[in-house]
Formats: structure tokens, sequence, C-alpha cells
């Protein structure tokens, strides 16, 4: 197929051909990349991000919100759709759901796209805003009185001012309930080692684990192939750092950080109890299927996790477990522990609902949308509940979670996740995880690089 | 095209000449017009990217906000990023497992499976390894999760045979987790050269069998002297295709390890993807992108020199 052109027509031709390729090719790269520095255009601009003129009397105007669901919230989210859609049938609610692992990570394209959802929970808030994705919510909040309605601890980790969560703007807001995080157990394996009240410290719960492993029980399930033992590193550093010390690095405030005696002796514990082989042995090539899988089938004692799981446990272990916080560093000493609202969301700046969306907002404050939230694992703060009582381990799961998550709040003990303060860091933790397990870092080596994964992550936002 | 040439034979007849000059233009740009819709998706679904991606690459972007420029930053990490460069490392690793243990295996049960072809046993055989090949990657990394955890079959083989102390969860495996995870393309890319291999020596004229069995020569030296240059290439496609696949491995690894445990079985693909995704670096991600498409060019080309027929 090689062309022998001869005419004169062929030879012009193909002395052109090359000149002629070069201006197609040069002007296809001009259209193609003459866009200039990438994302220069920018997603949403400031009107959209920060609306001034809001109404909220829409209750009666016809309209359609997307919430943007994590597959394991799911049966969580349609019931809080539900509840709003029963008090506001005027206005739909529909769930679009990713799996878990996938959520954050198509987040941001999705929030800059055209079609965005409407009603979003950014793990990475702070990227969110940076970018904006995110509405602010500040006139909303001012027309509904969400500020004096709702706790102000509920809506401090929805405020962002200069990159620090915490206080200022509020860019997710709604009422009051999260999960509590803490320590999982098997009714029945418990009674074999005889543990008949919650532990009150660290050395008390390494105590059951040492019995229950002498007994031939695996003391701890978990799932590592995805880094969830961060759930108990992360308890394990609230308890030994302090709750401030740990949110203060996940909300980006100036001097935060990691590096510090007590993050390295969190670490130590959770060296100890690898070593002490308290672990399953594959715990490094399991994910988090495998370990509710473990956990429901009576495979270990104690879980740390998050009371999200009750919702995607086996039916069939329901009222053979329970949950109580996890001890504080020593007896006497104060409660930690990650939480996250759970009932408060975030707007897209995109979004062409947002007075509708804003109304769901307010609905969340209210005692049916808590209500949502307790049927499905989470604790709330509702009014007129009363006093939760004390960690105990009787009494039903939901009255465990309520009282757990009280106890935590009473110490003013919530906290957040490590992997939150920056994706690097979430990527990082779960390799440095992998290696603790694997017994191929020490605890001090593993805090640097943490910090400096973090450090390196702050200076690029 | 030349076809037509015969009308130019007359020079003087000017009007003859420059019509056939103006059917050639026309013929030539409508050879083009026919490939414009194949070529218009070429440049904004392949063309586009790749150019974008380069660009991107010189940039600190995190995908939606402002960017600024980083130069050759980027660049310098690839090479300098410990994490980076062990990726690049392990992808050639995996050329071991993608490509050199499938293409002996598949030479061999070629070789065998030519001596049963047509009966119902070959038949049977070249289903069975060919199976593989229908399963998507993402598919077969589940699968081999499944089989390689700690009660899966590949430890209840070793358990049932006696090797209990080999038993292990090895995709959690610091030491093994990278082999582990080799295996998998073993298996995906086994069937498929096979089949090419098989096809190929169905093409080797079975009378140069009959000279090489008249002269004396065994079934190795007909291997060797026969099989092995006819299939020349089949072995050269299923090289480039089958290094491409573990330089350039995802689904598989993502799958079933997601670089894990640690970053023993990070590879490019699985980087790229996190760089990209999980932590909006995405001008990071470009450069290793293209560190990485270099890199398989300058194997691929080599490889295409010296499986080239002479």
């Amino acid at each position: 197929m090689l062309q022998r052109h001869t005419s004169r027509a062929g030879a012009l031709s193909r002395r052109l051909r090359a000149p002629l390729a070069g201006i197609a090719a040069g002007s296809a790269l001009v259209t193609l990349v003459a866009c200039g520095a990438p994302g220069s255009g920018g997603s949403g601009s400031p009107a959209e991000a920060s609306p001034t003129a809001v109404s909220t009397a829409v209750a009666d105007t016809p309209a359609t919100l997307t919430l943007f669901s994590a597959a394991g919230l799911q049966a969580y989210e349609q019931g809080l759709a539900d509840a709003f859609q029963a008090k506001y049938p005027k206005i739909t609610v529909k769930l679009r759901v990713e799996p878990d692992n996938n959520y954050n990570t198509v987040l941001p394209r999705l929030l800059a796209s055209d079609s965005p959802p409407d009603l979003v929970q950014p793990a990475d808030l702070l990227g969110g805003v940076k970018d904006g994705l995110l509405t602010n919510l500040d006139a909303y909040d001012k027309a509904y009185g969400w500020s004096s309605k709702v706790p102000a601890s509920a809506l401090a980790p929805g405020r962002v001012s200069d990159g620090v969560i915490g206080s200022g703007t509020l860019y997710q807001a709604g009422g009051s309930a999260g999960p509590l995080v803490g320590v999982f157990y098997n009714k029945e394996l418990a009674a074999k080692i005889g543990m008949t009240t919650p532990p009150a410290s660290i050395a008390e719960l390494e105590a059951h684990m040492a019995k229950a492993k002498e007994a031939g029980i695996t003391p701890i399930v978990a799932s590592n192939q995805d880094g969830l033992i961060g759930h108990l590193y992360n308890l394990l550093l609230g308890d030994y750092m302090g709750a401030q010390a740990l949110s203060d690095i996940v909300y980006h405030k100036p001097g935060a950080t990691l590096d510090t005696p007590a993050a390295v002796q969190a670490t130590e514990v959770l060296q100890k109890w690898i070593k002490a082989g308290y672990f399953a042995s594959d715990v490094n090539a399991l994910n988090q299927e495998a370990s509710y899988g473990q956990f429901a089938g009576g495979k270990g004692l104690f879980f740390f996790q998050g009371s999200w799981i009750v919702q995607t446990l086996d039916k069939t272990f329901a009222g053979k477990y329970g949950v109580f916080p996890m001890p504080p560093a020593d007896k006497g000493g104060k409660y930690a522990g990650m939480t996250s609202n759970t009932l408060a969301f975030s707007i897209a700046a995109r979004s062409e609902n947002k007075d509708a969306a804003a109304l769901f907002l307010d609905f969340l404050t209210t005692p049916a949308a808590a209500e949502v939230a307790v049927k499905n694992g989470y604790a709330a703060l509702t009014p007129g509940a009363g006093s939760a009582g004390e960690p105990s381990l009787s009494g039903t799961l939901t009255e465990q979670i309520q009282s757990g998550y009280a106890a935590i709040a009473a110490d003013n003990g919530f906290d957040s996740w490590l992997q939150n303060a920056a994706p690097a860091v979430n990527t990082k933790l779960t390799q440095q995880l992998q290696l603790l397990v694997a017994g191929k870092v020490a605890p001090a080596a593993m805090v640097k690089t943490l910090q400096d994964t973090y450090a390196n992550a702050l200076k690029g936002s | 095209m030349h076809l037509i040439n015969p009308t130019r034979s007359r020079p003087g007849d000017h009007t003859a000449a420059s019509r056939s000059r103006r059917t050639l233009r026309a013929r030539r740009w409508a050879g083009w017009l026919f490939a414009l819709p194949a070529l218009a998706f070429y440049a904004v679904f392949n063309f586009r990217p790749i150019l974008l991606s380069i660009q991107y690459s010189f940039y600190d972007w995190d995908g939606i906000g402002a960017s600024t420029w980083a130069g050759l930053e980027n660049y310098r990490a690839v090479f300098t990023d410990p994490e980076q460069l062990s990726s690049l490392l392990h992808a050639f690793y995996l050329i071991l497992f993608f490509t050199v243990l499938p293409v002996t295996l598949a030479l061999i049960s070629a070789s065998v499976m030519r001596q049963i072809q047509g009966k119902f046993t070959g038949t049977l055989a070249r289903t069975m390894l060919f199976l593989p090949q229908i399963i998507p990657g993402a598919a077969a990394g589940v699968a081999w999760t499944w089989m390689y955890s700690d009660n899966g079959v590949v430890n209840q083989l070793l358990r049932a045979v006696g090797l209990e102390s080999a038993a292990r969860p090895w995709l959690g495996d610091f030491t093994w987790a990278l082999t582990a995870v080799g295996f998998i393309g073993t298996w995906l890319s086994t069937g498929l050269c096979t089949m090419l291999l098989l096809a190929g020596i169905g093409k080797i004229d079975g009378s140069l069998y009959e000279a090489a069995r008249i002269d004396g020569a065994g079934a190795i030296r007909q291997f060797r002297s026969v099989t092995l240059p006819g299939l020349r290439n089949e072995i050269g496609v299923c090289v480039t295709i089958t290094v491409i696949a573990a330089l350039a491995s995802f689904d598989v690894v993502y799958l079933a390890t997601q670089g894990g445990p640690g970053t023993q079985t990070m590879v490019p693909g699985v980087m790229v993807y996190n760089l990209a995704f999980n932590e909006s670096r995405l001008g990071a991600a470009s450069a290793l992108a293209v560190v990485l498409a270099l890199i398989v060019i300058a194997v691929i080309v080599p490889l295409q020199r010296l499986f080239r027929e002479r």
C-alpha cells in the first residue's frame, strides 16, 4: 500500500502533505489544549456558592431532590427521604447510591459536573469549600434559625473559615445525631470469659483480650486490607492524645501535629496487641465485608467499629452482640471517640434546588428525623429523651448506643478520623497500618510518616 | 489510485490532465472523508486525553479548582518518590508472570494439543484453557481473593497435601502478595497465548514435521527446529499483548489488593488511580501515566523488532 505517485499532482501533494499534516496536528493541538491552565475556568461562581436571597416558603412547590448516598447508609437515608416526603408530599427525594469506598472518590467530580446531586456528605469538607463546590448556608441558617435550635457542637464540624474547620461559614447543617464508634462485643463469648461490666480502662480491656486469647477465642475481629484497623487506632489516638488534639489535626488547626509522645504511645499499644496475637493472622488480607461475616459468625470477641454496622450485620445475629464506648486510657479518665453528624448534609453549589434542599436540612433538625437516625443505629441527643444512663452490658443495643454516645458527649470527647485530615493521609494510613500489622514499621516511625504526609498535604492545599 | 494514471500519458491534453488531477485530488480527500468519523472519535477520545494528560503533568491540580504550574516537579517525583519508583519495578516483576510463564506454558500446551487436535479431548482442553480469557480481569480479581484467603482453595490444597506450613493469607502476606497477584495474571493470559499459538501451529506446513521426522528429529528437536521458528510471529503477538498487560495492569491488582499490604503490590496503574482520584493530585498522576506510557513504548518497540519476520 505504498503510494507510488509519479504524477505532478502526487508529487505536489506529497510535498504538501508533511506541512499540511503539521498544520492539522498543530491546529488540533491548539484547539484541544488551548484552554490554558487546567481548572482555570472554575466550576462554581461565587454567586452560586453563596446565595443571599433565599426562600423558606418552598414546601408547596413541586421539586425533586437528589441525595447522594453511600450504599452502607442506603436504608437510613431512604428512611430520611421517606419521612421528609411524608411531611412535604410535594417534594420528592431520590437517592443516588454509590458503593461506600467509592463515595468520596467520585464526589468532587460529581459536584463539579452539570448534574450534581443536591444533598451530599463530603468527607473532605475543606476541599469542597476550597473548590467552591458547596453552598454557603449562612443565609439559610439565618432564615431557619438553625444556630439557635441545634447544639453548637453539632454544627461546628460543618463550619469553615480560612481552611480550618470548626468556626465561621456554615457549609454542612442539619440536626444532631451520630454513630457511636466503640467496642462491639459478642455476648456469648463475653460471658465465656466472664466479662460482666464494660472495661473502665485500656488495661482492663487488654485483660479481657488476654483471657480470650487464652481461651482460644480471637480477641479482635478486624479488616485491614482496607485499613479498617484504623477505627481502633483512631480510638486509641483519641484516648492518649485527647479528643481535642486529634480533632485539631483533622480540622487543620494551625500548629496541630500528630508527632507527639501521646500518639506514639497509642501506636505502641496497638503494636503490642498485634504482637500478642489479638488479631486473626490474615487480618491484612480481609476486607470489611469479610470482617462483618466473621463477627456475625461468632469468630471473635471484640469488633472496633461504628454503630452504622447495625444496618448491615446479619439480622440473625441481632440480640447476640452489644456495644460499649472505648474505655479511657486510665481508669476515671475521659471518654473519647470519633463521630460524625449523620443528620447534617451539604448542598451542592451547582444544585438547582437549593431552597428545597435547605428545607430538607431544616427537616433534619426535627425529632422525626432524629427518630429515623436512632432506628438505624445512630445516637441522637433528642430533647426530652432524658439521661441515657451509664454504659453497661445490659439493656438493648439501642440503649447501649445511646448511653455510650452520651458518655462521650458528657466528657466532650467527640473527635474525628485522622484519615479525614487529608485524602493523602487516608491512603498513607492504610499502608502504614498494614506495615504495623506485619511488624515492618516502628510506632515512632509510623507517626512521623503520617505527620509528614499530613504536613505535605497542608502545604498543597 | 495509480490505476487511473493512463490519462496522464498524453502530454499537452491539458483539459484531460487537469480533470484527472482534480479527480485525483477529490479521490484523495474522499478517502479521508471516509476515515473522518473514526478519526474524529480517535481525536476526541484518544488523542485529546493523551495531550491533556501531558499538559496536566506539568501542573499541580486537584482536578477541579485552580491549578499552578509545576514544571518538571511531577516528573522528578516519579523518579525520586520511592513509592512511585517501586511501583514501576513491580510492573516489571509482573512481566515474569504475565508474559514469561504464560508464553512458556502456552508453547508447551499448544505443542501437546497439536497431537490431540480434532479429538473431543482436544476441544475440551482448548475450551478449558481459553475459559479464563472470557472472564473479565475484575471478576477474576474478586474470585482469586476468595481462593487466596486463609480458608480458600489454595490453602485447602496445600493443607491437603501436608504443606500446612506453606499455607498463608496470600494476598495479605508481605513476601508473597505480588507473586500471588502475578499468578492471577498467568492464569488469565495462558489461555489467550495457547489459542494464538495453536492457531499458528495449524499454519505450519505439516510436511516440515514429516521431513524433520524422516531426518530423525525427535519431538524436542521438532519443537526447536520447526514449531518455534514457525511461531515467531504469534509469539511476538503474545509477548506484546501480555507485556502491555503486565506494565499497565490495573483491574486485577486493584480488586485483589489495591496495592497492599503496605505498598507491596502497588503497580503504576493503581498508583495513577490513587493519585488522581483518591488524593486528587491530577498532575502527579498524569506524570506517572506519561512515564508509564513511555516505558511501555520503550519496551514494546524493541520487542517488535525482535519478533519481526526476517
